[in-house]
Parts: C-alpha cells; sequence; structure tokens
C-alpha cells in the first residue's frame, strides 16, 4: 500500500489529493521527514518512524500557515485539486529558500501540476508568503 | 498493486542473498520512484521488495584525492547540492538538478538512475565520459566494472535477475585541461525524458587532443559509449573539421527508436545537433 492510498483510505486523511499516481502531476506531495516527495511513490512501510506531515498538519494553534493565507489572498486557488501539493511543496521550499526570486518560485513548483491558474497567483503567493514569513510570522 | 513480501535489509549480505534466493522474483527497492509505478501499472510483478535504505555502506560521497566515489543510495537532490560534486564534477550537480522534479528528487537515487537502465538514464552519459566505474556487490564477492559495460540491454544490467547490488560510483577525478559538456534536448524542462542526449569528454596537452570521451543516450538499447568518435578527436588539434568527423561517427552509431515521444528521424537529426553543440563546447 502507497503512502498516499494509506492516509486517505485507511487514516480517512483525504487532505491528500490522488491525481496522476505515477508521480508526474504533485497533487499528492507530503513531507516525510521535511522533505517534499510524491506519496503515490512512497509505500506506507516505508514510512515506519519517520514523521510524515500532511496539509491537514500545517495549522499550528488554530492559525493557518502564512502560506495558506497566501494563496488565499492571492487568489491562488480555482479548482483547489493541486493546492495541498503545491502547497506542501511550497512549505518545503521556503525554507531552504526565504528569499526567492519569481524565477526560483516558479522552478521551485515544476513537479505540481496546475490546470487552472495558469500558475500566475501560485507564484505570487509563494513570493508573498516568503515576504511575510520574513516579517516574523509562523514558519 | 498485486501483494508482495517487504524486507528491510539490515545488511548488505542479507539484501544480497535475499535477492539471490529469490532470482527473477524480487527486485531491490531504493527510492522506488521507477519501481512503485512500474508495480502499479503491472509492468513489474516482484513477489519481494528488498528496501536497501536501511543499509548505511551504501550511502554517502566520499572524496578522495584521485576519485570521487558516490553510494548508490545517494539521492539526485543530495547529488545536486553536495559541494565536493558541485566543485569538482560540475557537470553531475547540474545533470542531477535538471532531472525530474523536487518531489522525485528527494527520492530517487543515483543507483536507481544506472539500474533501471532506460537507454535515456541522464546519469549515464556524462559518467560514462568521466570514466566512471561501478562497484557490484554479489554473493561471489565484489567487483568493478566500467560503467558502459554495466548496460546490457533496455531495463537489464549486468545484475539484473539477483545478481547482486550496485554498491557505489568511483569517479576518477577529471585531469587538468580537461573540459566537459552534456547536451539534452527534451521538449518540457521538469518530469520529461531526454529524447537524446550527448556527453563529451577532451583532454588538451600542448594544443593536440590527448584524450577524447563521447556518449550517446536514448540512441541505441543502451547508453552507448562511442569510440569511433573519439578516435576521429584523439590526437588531433581539435578543428571544426575535427569535431565534424566525430560528429559524423556518432550518427553512424546511434540507432534510435521511434516512439510516443519522437519519431527515429527526429532523434536521429537532434542527436547530430546535440552532438555538434557538445563537442563545440569542450573544443572551444
Amino acid at each position: 500500500m502507497t503512502l498516499l492510498d494509506f492516509l486517505r483510505e485507511y487514516l480517512g486523511m483525504t487532505g491528500t489529493n490522488a491525481g496522476c499516481r505515477t508521480g508526474d502531476c504533485g497533487a499528492c506531495t507530503v513531507l516525510l521527514d521535511g522533505k517534499s516527495v510524491n506519496s503515490c511513490l512512497v509505500l506506507a512501510c516505508e514510512c515506519d518512524g519517520k514523521a510524515v506531515l500532511t496539509i491537514e498538519g500545517l495549522s499550528a494553534g488554530g492559525r493557518l500557515h502564512p502560506l495558506q493565507e497566501a494563496f488565499m489572498d492571492e487568489g491562488a486557488v480555482q479548482c483547489g485539486f493541486c493546492t495541498p501539493g503545491m502547497i506542501m511543496r511550497g512549505v518545503e521550499f521556503l525554507r531552504g529558500n526565504p528569499d526567492p526570486s519569481p524565477a526560483e518560485a516558479r522552478v521551485a513548483i515544476e513537479g505540481n501540476i496546475c490546470r487552472c491558474t495558469g500558475y500566475e497567483n501560485i507564484v505570487k503567493a509563494v513570493l508573498a508568503a516568503a515576504r511575510k514569513m520574513k516579517g516574523g510570522g509562523v514558519a | 498493486m498485486e501483494k508482495f513480501e517487504y524486507l528491510k535489509a539490515q545488511s548488505l549480505r542479507e539484501a544480497v542473498d535475499a535477492l539471490a534466493r529469490n532470482r527473477g522474483k524480487a527486485a531491490v527497492l531504493a527510492g522506488g520512484t521507477d519501481a512503485i509505478p512500474a508495480m502499479r501499472r503491472g509492468k513489474s510483478s516482484w513477489k519481494l521488495l528488498v528496501d536497501v535504505k536501511g543499509i548505511p555502506s551504501l550511502g554517502g560521497i566520499k572524496a578522495g584525492s584521485r576519485a570521487v566515489s558516490i553510494g548508490s543510495l545517494t539521492t539526485l537532490a543530495e547529488l545536486a547540492s553536495n559541494p565536493v560534486i558541485i566543485e569538482k564534477l560540475p557537470v553531475l550537480s547540474a545533470t542531477a538538478l535538471n532531472m525530474a522534479s523536487p518531489q522525485v528528487r528527494n527520492r530517487g537515487t543515483v543507483g536507481g538512475n544506472l539500474c533501471n537502465a532506460a537507454p535515456s538514464a541522464d546519469l549515464a552519459p556524462p559518467l560514462i565520459v568521466l570514466g566512471a566505474k561501478v562497484k557490484i556487490v554479489a554473493r561471489g564477492g565484489e567487483r568493478t566494472i566500467p560503467i558502459e559495460e554495466f548496460f546490457e540491454g533496455p531495463g537489464i544490467t549486468a545484475i539484473s535477475g539477483g545478481r547482486g547490488i550496485l554498491a557505489s560510483v568511483i569517479i576518477p577525478l577529471p585531469k587538468p585541461g580537461t573540459k566537459i559538456s552534456f547536451k539534452t534536448h527534451t521538449p518540457r524542462m521538469a518530469m520529461d525524458l531526454s529524447l537524446v542526449s550527448v556527453a563529451a569528454a577532451v583532454r588538451r596537452d600542448k594544443g593536440r587532443i590527448a584524450e577524447a570521451r563521447v556518449a550517446l543516450g536514448a540512441c541505441a538499447p543502451v547508453p552507448l559509449r562511442c569510440r569511433d568518435a573519439e578516435e576521429a578527436l584523439a590526437g588531433t588539434s581539435g578543428e571544426a573539421s575535427d569535431a565534424e568527423r566525430a560528429v559524423e561517427a556518432l550518427c553512424a552509431a546511434a540507432r534510435p527508436i521511434g516512439d510516443v515521444r519522437a519519431s527515429a528521424g527526429y532523434r536521429r537529426d537532434m542527436a547530430k545537433e546535440m552532438a555538434r553543440r557538445a563537442l563545440a563546447e569542450v573544443l572551444s
């Protein structure tokens, strides 16, 4: 059983979306020990003893993560299917690169496909979250 | 996905034994980025997956004075960001960074890219021109072979069918005066395989080409070292006419297939163009 199926079918945590199931679309991206991975390409049993962070676990103390807020503020969501994967990938990216250029933000989401937005507002949201987090928000 | 057994190997010996005992029925699980979708699609139906990620000796990048050793479990992300590789073998870090996506690079390994033995495996051509060797651990002991001898066909290697584990890739540090280039052609930057790739390495000594290596990817059943192209360059002063003779030799060796990504004719034309670009860079 893949980590994706384990999350959705066994734990009932459907925040992580199942898209292509072949590692191409990025919709099922979660953080495994802090690194973004396609959960459809990981077996659940490989995660024994590891930390898995999904979109459900991102808010802290009743407050959304700055990147979640930025997605709302910038209108980076249309149908929403790619959003959890985009955000989990964005969270890892901003941890490693807190002050990215627009070009870097664009390349960072090269493994996440969005068919609605044209990516413009997603890139804007990643950059806005970076500014917000530098201002002392939650990381 | 069909049912299978999962073994988390604690040692290299345990993994090698499990593969040998279950010949043709077991596969190594490293990053899983090729193995898991292949099983889901029913392309492979392994009865046993041997997870080697808990074997410490398969990981890590070690730099010596004359060679760098890259453990087979090194992820593409680690290869892309390792300071030793960036400094001493930048062609490898740049190649790794261009492969797949961040998520796949966080999981996919150097050993997996080579053992999956796709003719388009992007690490293969640069490793061939670097003169890399692979260390194989099998039941009978360990051996080291030139990387171009590791590939035997599409998806087939010297260790297919449970005949061992790829432990590391050993790369001699390029001698002073060596120029290396790797050109890939792919219609999309992310998440796509190379339609064609050409790697070249040239070392000059007093103006003459003392050593030349050329390799071609995605244009034959295996990543191909092209000795005819190398001979066309060796001993010359590397003029444009010498480069063109090498390009012709390389095109003569190309036997591309036509598939959903590109026709054979298009691959042939692009092989010529990538060869010209790679050689122009190393001969400049």
